[in-house]
């Protein structure tokens, strides 16, 4: 995945360069999708950051055992193209 | 909605886009990505033994085990 996203940033210039130039998105869609999907990590009212929180970057669209449930429910829902049995408490609720 | 078949390749690289997109840092996507590992193991042995069927991959077990695997 890291030497991928070299040869994103090398070729195309990253995702931004890709999905412009490739994709046919504009800087305002891509304005959209950063603005719905970036939360920035909270500031106290004079501009410094919480204390446990790295307010630089951008935090992870989900946390990794969310990512894991995720995984595992679409692992299987893929048995049903192939016709295996299915461990239903496997598909439960995500949040 | 992302149309794929394991979920871990198309899906894998469209998520990278958009966590590149959004100023996520390489090795956070790269971890993600890597989520994968854990979350397909189960399904791992049965895919690598369909795989080896196909002709292509010349019973070559490396070969089949790259393909499922997400680093």
């Amino acid at each position: 995945m890291l030497a991928t996203l070299e040869m994103i940033r090398e070729v195309y210039g990253g995702a931004e360069g890709y999905v412009k130039d490739k994709c046919g998105l504009s800087d305002d869609d891509i304005a959209r999708v950063r603005q719905s999907m970036v939360h920035m990590a909270p500031l106290w009212p004079d501009g410094t950051p919480c204390p446990d929180v790295e307010s630089k970057r951008p935090s992870p669209l989900r946390s990794q055992a969310c990512l894991v449930q995720h995984r595992t429910m679409h692992f299987e829902i893929s048995k049903l193209v192939t016709h295996q049995p299915i461990h239903e408490t496997n598909l439960k609720n995500v949040s | 909605m992302i149309h794929c078949t394991a979920g871990k390749d198309r899906t894998g690289v469209l998520g990278a886009l958009i966590l590149d997109l959004t100023g996520v840092d390489k090795d956070t996507i790269a971890q993600e990505y890597a989520l994968t590992e854990s979350g397909l193991e189960a399904w791992r042995p049965t895919v690598v033994e369909h795989l080896l069927q196909n002709p292509a991959l010349e019973g070559r077990r490396e070969g089949a085990l790259n393909m499922v695997s997400a680093r």
